[in-house]
Formats: C-alpha cells, structure tokens, sequence
C-alpha cells in the first residue's frame, strides 16, 4: 500500500527512536556526564524544573541530556516522570525571607540594610564569546577564581540572611497588599484551573510557566499593551529550607531540604484602596533556582492580572492557559498528527457548498434572463 | 497504629476491578453487579465494615472528604483517614458519604437537605452516597420495589432493595428536579450486590 | 525502555491517587450525560494533544482480563496507535486486538470502530478541544456560564448564519450534539458519519481531553441528537457511488485516496481492523 502516510506502525517507531539515539551520540567520542549537566548547566536545569514542576537538579540533568537540551522537551520529561508519583505530603510554608542568600539587588533604593549583594549574574559581564573555554582545565580555572576571590574553600561562610526591602515599605503603611493569609493554596495539579481563578492559583500557574513566553507577555505590558511598568523593590537569590509536618505529631516539623529560588517584589503605580488609603501595590515573583527574568516576568503578569482593561495581559484565561510549555508545545505539535479523517469530513462539507453555490448562480442567471424578457 | 491484616486486598488490583463494576453500575442504573470476591478478601473485623472498606479503598484519598455513619464511628473514622489519607468532613462538606446504619426517615431529611448537590455551573461538586442495603433484586421481589428510566437504560428496569427506607427516595426526587443538580446513590448488600443510581434516573415505585 | 517501565514505574503508569481521580471524575460524567468534568489531568510520556486524556482514561480503566484496541484514523497501525498500545502494553502487560470486536476497551481518535459497540464494551475517545462553543467564545468563564444556563442561541445562530451564507451547515467532522437534551458536546474530531453511532447505543462512549482537562461520557442508551434545523436536516458524509477498493464495502465511512502510479481516485476503508475482517470473510465465502 502506498497511501498511507503513516505506517510500518512498531518498526517505524523503533527505527525513528534508534536514529535519535545516533543523531545524540554520532559526532562525539563520549557521552556527556549527567553530573556535569547538572553542575554546568545551571540555568537549564533551573529553567527545566520550574517549567517541569518538579525541583529535582539530577533528574532534570538526566532530562536535559535526552533530550538532547531542548528545555521543552526536559520540562516535558520531569512533568510526566511526576505524574507517577504519589503525593503523601505537602511542605509548610517556605519562607523566603529566612533564605540563604546569594544575591539581592534593589533598583529601588540606593542603599538598603544589609546592602545590595550582586553575586553570581550575567548583568555585567561583557557578551563577549568567551574562545579560551574551548580548552578549560576544570582544576586550573576553578584555582584562578578562588585566588580572584581570596576565598579559601575549606572555610564555611556564615550565613546570610536578610530583612525584605518591602517590609520597610510595609512598615511605613506605604504598600496597599493585603496582609499575607495562611490558607491551602489553590493546587493547580490536583484541580483544574477555573475562572475566575483565585490569586494562588494564578501564582502557581504563572511560577510553573516558560520562561519565553511569559518575557513575551510582559515586555508586551511593559511597552504599552498593559499598564504595569515597576520598580523592582527587591530581588533575591538563595536556598530556602523545606520542612513538612512530622507525621505522627502535627505540630512538629521535619526538616527535608533546601530548594534554590529566585523570588522578586516589584513596586508598582500607587492606587486608591478600598479602605480609601494611597498606597503603592507589590507584584510577586518566585520561581525555581535562578531565574530571574521569569520571576520579574511573573511579578509583572499577576500585577498586569490585577489590572482591568483590554490588553492580552489583562486577560486571566488568555495568560495562564497559554503560557505552558507542556501544553502549547504538546498541541501546536500535535498538528504533525495524520488529520485526514477530518480533512475528508471538511472536503465533503467544502463539495456540498459548491454545489450549492453553482446551482444558486445558475438560479440568479435563470431569474435575471427571466425579468428581461 | 491499628493493626490489620489486608494482605488479601490488592489495593492496585481489586480497587481497579471494582472501579469498573462500579462503573458498569453508573452507566447501567439499576444492573446489579457482585463485588463479593472482593470483599471477601477484607478481615471482617477492621473497625469499618468490609464494603465500607472497599469502597472507601476505591473512592477516597487526601484530595478528597467523606463522612461516615456507622456503629463503632469514631474508630472507623480514624482508620478510614489513616489507611486513605482522606478527611472526615462535615455532612453538609464531604463529597462521599457512606451510610452504614439504619436512619429514620426524620434523620435522611436532614441530611439530605445539607449534602452538597453542586451548582448549575459546577453539578459534579456534588456528593455521592453510598448507602448499605440489605439486599437487592433485578425483580420486584423485595419490600421497596422500584422502576427505572433514564439514560443508561434501553426501556425500564426493575430494582428492589430490602433495607432501605422509601424516604430516600423521596428526597432524592426533590433534590435531583433541579437537573444537573442532584446527587448520586451507590447501593450496595453485605453480600456485595451492587447497583447504582445516578441523578439521571427516574424511579417509580407504588409507595412514593 | 521496557524493562525499565515496568521496574521503575507504577502499574498503569499513573500512581494510585492519579487514577482515582480520573475514574471519580468519570463516573460524576456518566452521571451527567454531556457534561465536562474538569480534572485536573496528568503528563504523561506522550504530547499533550497526542491523546493523553483518552490515555489517562484507559490507564483509570485497564486491569488484568483486558484485551485492548488503538486506532487512529481508524488505522490499527498509525503510529501515534501503535506508541499509545505499546506504552499500555509495557506497563499493564493486557492483552492487544486489531479486531474491534475482540477488544474490551478501545482508545480511538477521529473515528468509531464499524461494528457496534456491545455492553460489554467502552469506547475511549481522544478529543482536542472539548468545548462546543468553543466556535463562538473563547472564554471558558463564559462557556461555562452558557452550559449553566443552556444558553445555546449563540450557537445555534453560527449555524444559522452558515446556512445563509453558504446554503448549509459548514461543520464537518466534531459536529456539535445535544446529549440527554441538556448538555450541547463535541464528539471529539469523528466524521458526522460516526455521530448517530452515539445514539442510544448499547456500549459506553468516555470523552478525555487531556490539556483542557476534562472528561465527559455518553452512557448507553442516551439520547444524542445533532443540532439541525428541520428545512436543513443534520448529513453524514456523502459517499455515494464509492465502494471500498479492498473490501467492496459499499457501507463504511471510507478514505480518499489517489493511486500511487496513475493518479485516479480511488476509496478505501478507514476501518482497517473490519476492512481487513469483511476481505478475509469474502475469501472464505468464495
């Protein structure tokens, strides 16, 4: 048979699944180490479980090398690993004003208590490709920062932690959010997603969202399709500790980890509050590892979402359910499925309608010659 | 913790098997399927009843609540949330509620006028009620007899129950009228005749 | 990768509590014909979009003494068919047909098998959009506020305006139905030829739509109309004059094609599984 497109079914599919194993592994003489995805490919990984949903750097390094680094498929590759797992516990709340800092900026405030701590980012680094990476010896280059830095390895730093920014604002009545509220959060894995959806639910939406499409969303807002245009009061980077509640005795906690995030406060146009006050409002991002163009991007969605107008930012359906990876790659892709019953349905209804429209035309042509005589 | 022997019941398994009798049952109101192999796998002396068990092992977990009415409540209760994760919720809250007692007609009043029956825009956040019967027939052999129509069935069929007050009924009537809204019953006989009643179905019977 | 399926993940692929879940959102949905049951849905090792709802409701549904059917395009062998059979496979280890009749549970995309679904039987669809008036709001808050209400007039005017636009109603395959007189549905992308199917039949119809997260059913015996006005009654697709190229099958929903060497067009079954059956039939009977 030579029609159908798609056949050969098993064969097929292996032969297809032999031949991207080749195309991973045909130019090179060795494979690459999972550890070293995970320790060198930092963003990836960081952009692979926030968009994956699940905080898991080795899996999300062994997701990134089959996938071969698209981080759309890796994200897809942790989501349905997650779907298998059962779900005994959920954490207490994290707090990140306790996090383990490794960077906090303002571009509110020259100075703030603790100071502004620049740590590890890109923003001032020359992008300039960097050719003597070709031959990097791991030892050497690692022993020419450190002596950069006088820092000694051996010796534990302490820890740094620091008061928010926004609670001095908080603390001067200045900011208009309502006080933060211990409530189960929505749980945008447990339950589909209504609308109008509740704050919670749109934070986990937006915290689970691509990186790309969410920049997207917002630089449209931010150039005027929308009206959010903030200050960052404050963004930091650290590990925060992760605990759940002991499970023979509620009010006990068990320590189970630390999680790096990126969690930013954006200052935005003051309003009228219901309660008649002027006070500025605070926008919220907090993300997976370090990613921090997501979580200003997430902090000026749900601001944009508390917003009312006719920009696609101000649309609650229109942000949440079109920023996910998983979903819109799955479907925009899903198109390379065979649709030729569909298609023979649509030709049959397009057949129809000509007919009609012939037979119609000759009608009009009939009645026409008909009005002359 | 209470100890119990489960090891018969496959919690992977028999939940999966019974699930699709118990499925069958809603797309077939009124079909009597046997669950008997599986509750004869459950030690009759948990602090829940066999059926109740199971059907809670089938239906319930954290994401969602239930409410028991039973001899020995409290003790089963407790084991019902600690072997299914799930929470005991009030009666006018739970989505599942499992009746393994005998209620007076004054006590099914008011109930089922607290139960959730869902919304016109959300009518599956509504509750579904396990009731244990005494028994049940396809024929009009027993003390309730019933006649039903609706989708799921071709023309009628007839379901009798021993074991189970025509109040019930009644009140079922009333909540259901307002379609989509309403509730779903699942009966079911110690010896593990099942049969269920989806809001869909209209029931005639002589004593309502 | 199999061995490893079976090792390293759960039976069915989906943890317990995943399952339970989808089978309570399925039976809530056979207790209201039609309407879509969020749930929350789960990520599975194929697309999304590439069937995973109808795949989550065959890995809630599937368990020892199941014989299973996946078509696609009513196509046992299409691809996408042959991946989701053999991910079931590897993790339930059940049992697989290409004869519908031989199956217990058949997953489905675009089609429904010819021979009529028995009791004993459920029929999974794979849809890609659930909503019906999807065709006229894009806003689920508003469609959902249409259901509640059975406010069905924008809908109904769509078609209107296709009739005096282009003398007839322009929806080819997923033609909206009403189910049980309350709730319009989509039948998932089947031809209108596979609609009546769903009328009052014997075997159980579950609907899953994975990315939009719901599920709906048509249980047996349910009253299914398709919406049409009674000047333009509702029409499956012509194939008048057309025989199966294979089977001579003058009665089955059958494919366009254009033969390879000349050109011309010719037709042949969609069903492969029955198309195959009908010509091992006439062997036997000649």
């Amino acid at each position: 048979m030579g029609y159908v497109a798609v056949t050969g079914g098993q064969a097929a599919i292996e032969t297809a699944n032999s031949l991207t194993q080749w195309y991973r592994l045909k130019d090179s003489d060795r494979s690459l180490k999972v550890e070293d995805i995970e320790h060198q490919m930092r963003q990836l990984i960081n952009r692979v479980m926030g968009e994956g949903g699940l905080y898991a750097p080795e899996y999300a390094a062994i997701a990134v090398k089959q996938a071969e680094g698209d981080p759309a498929e890796a994200a897809f590759l942790l989501r349905a690993y997650r779907s298998t797992l059962a779900r005994n516990y959920y954490s207490e709340t994290i707090k990140p004003e306790k996090m383990r800092v490794i960077r906090r900026i303002s571009s509110s405030f020259k100075d703030i208590p603790g100071g502004q701590i620049l740590g590890p980012t890109y923003d001032y680094t020359h992008r300039l490709l960097n050719f003597d990476l070709r031959d990097e010896d791991h030892r050497d280059a690692l022993n020419q920062i450190l002596d950069r830095l006088s820092i000694d390895p051996k010796h534990k730093s302490e820890k740094l932690t620091f008061q928010k920014v926004t609670d001095l604002l908080r603390a001067q009545g200045l900011v208009g959010n309502p006080d933060p509220q211990e409530q189960e959060p929505f749980d945008m894995t447990r339950q589909k997603l209504t609308f109008p959806a509740s704050r919670s639910a749109r934070l986990q939406a937006l915290s689970r969202g691509e990186t790309g499409a969410m920049t997207a969303l917002a630089y449209s807002s931010l150039r005027g399709y929308g009206a959010v245009h903030p200050t960052i009061g404050e963004l930091r980077v650290g590990y925060a500790e992760v605990a759940i509640a002991y499970p023979y005795d509620e009010k006990e906690s068990l320590y189970i980890g630390e999680m790096m995030l990126t969690e930013v406060e954006t200052i935005n146009s003051f309003t009228l509050n219901d309660d008649g006050a002027i006070t500025f409002r605070l926008g919220y991002g907090l993300v997976f590892g370090q990613n921090e163009t997501k979580a200003i991007a997430m902090a000026i969605l749900e601001q944009s979402l508390e917003t009312k107008g006719k920009s696609p930012t101000q649309d609650e359906e229109f942000v949440l359910l079109h920023i996910d990876s998983v979903e819109a790659n799955g479907f925009v892709s899903h198109l390379k499925l065979p649709h030729y019953i569909t298609f023979q349905s649509k030709l049959d209804v397009l057949r129809q309608s000509q007919k009609i429209s012939v037979e119609k035309k000759k009608n009009e042509t009939r009645d026409f010659k008909g009005q002359e005589v | 913790m209470i100890n119990t022997n489960l090891s018969h019941f496959d919690e992977v398994r028999d939940t999966q098997m019974i699930y699709r009798q118990l499925l069958d049952c809603m797309a077939r109101p009124g079909k009597i399927n046997s669950v008997l192999q599986y509750i004869q796998k459950i030690d009759a002396d948990l602090p829940c009843s066999p059926r109740v068990f199971m059907m809670a092992a089938t239906l319930l977990d954290r994401e969602v609540t239930f409410h028991l009415l039973s001899q020995k409540k409290e003790d089963a209760v407790r084991f019902i949330e600690w072997r299914m994760r799930s929470r005991q919720g009030e009666m006018n809250q739970a989505d599942y509620l499992f009746i393994d007692l005998r209620v007076d007609p004054v006590e099914i009043d008011e109930m089922m006028d607290v139960i959730r029956v869902g919304t016109l825009q959300n009518p599956d956040q509504s509750a579904t009620l396990i009731l244990c019967v005494d028994d049940l027939s396809d024929q009009a052999d027993l003390p309730l007899a019933l006649r039903l129509r609706g989708p799921g069935i071709q023309e009628k069929k007839e379901l009798s129950i021993a074991g189970m007050d025509p109040e019930w009924f009644r009140k079922r009537r009333q909540i259901n009228e307002e379609y989509p809204i309403g509730c779903d019953f699942i009966l079911i006989s110690a010896t593990g005749k099942m049969a269920a009643l989806p809001r869909t179905t209209l029931v005639e019977s002589e004593g309502l | 990768m199999d061995f490893q399926l079976l090792q390293t993940y759960n039976y069915a692929f989906l943890d317990e509590g995943s399952k339970r879940e989808i089978r309570r959102a399925a039976l809530k949905a056979v207790a209201i014909p039609g309407y879509q049951v969020p749930f929350a849905s789960r990520e599975l090792p194929i697309g999304r979009g590439w069937g995973t709802g109808g795949l989550q409701l065959t890995l809630s549904l599937i368990g020892d003494g199941d014989c299973l059917k996946v078509i696609d395009q009513g196509h046992d062998d299409s691809v996408n068919a042959v991946s989701i059979k053999k991910l079931v496979q590897t993790c339930t280890r059940i049992t697989t047909t290409t004869d519908s009749e031989q199956a217990t549970i058949i997953q489905t995309r675009h089609r429904i098998p010819e021979v009529p679904l028995r009791k004993d039987q459920i029929l999974v669809l794979q849809v890609p959009e659930p909503e019906p008036l999807r065709r006229v709001e894009p806003r689920e808050k508003e469609t959902k506020r249409l259901h509640a209400e059975m406010d069905y007039s924008s809908i109904w005017l769509r078609l209107y305006e296709d009739i005096v636009r282009w003398g007839k109603i322009t929806i080819g395959p997923d033609y909206p139905a009403m189910a049980n007189h309350r709730y319009i549905f989509n039948p998932s992308p089947i031809p209108r030829f596979d609609l009546p199917k769903l009328n009052r039949a014997a075997g159980l119809y579950l609907f899953g739509a994975g990315r939009e997260k719901k599920i709906y059913a048509i249980p047996p015996y349910t009253d299914v109309t398709p919406l049409a006005f009674e000047d333009y009654p509702f029409e499956t697709e012509h194939f008048e004059g057309c025989a199966c190229r294979l089977c001579g099958s003058r009665d089955t929903f059958l494919d366009e094609i254009y033969d390879e060497r000349t050109g011309e067009k010719v037709y042949q079954c969609s069903d492969t599984g029955n198309c195959r059956k009908r010509q091992e039939g006439r062997h036997s009977d000649e």
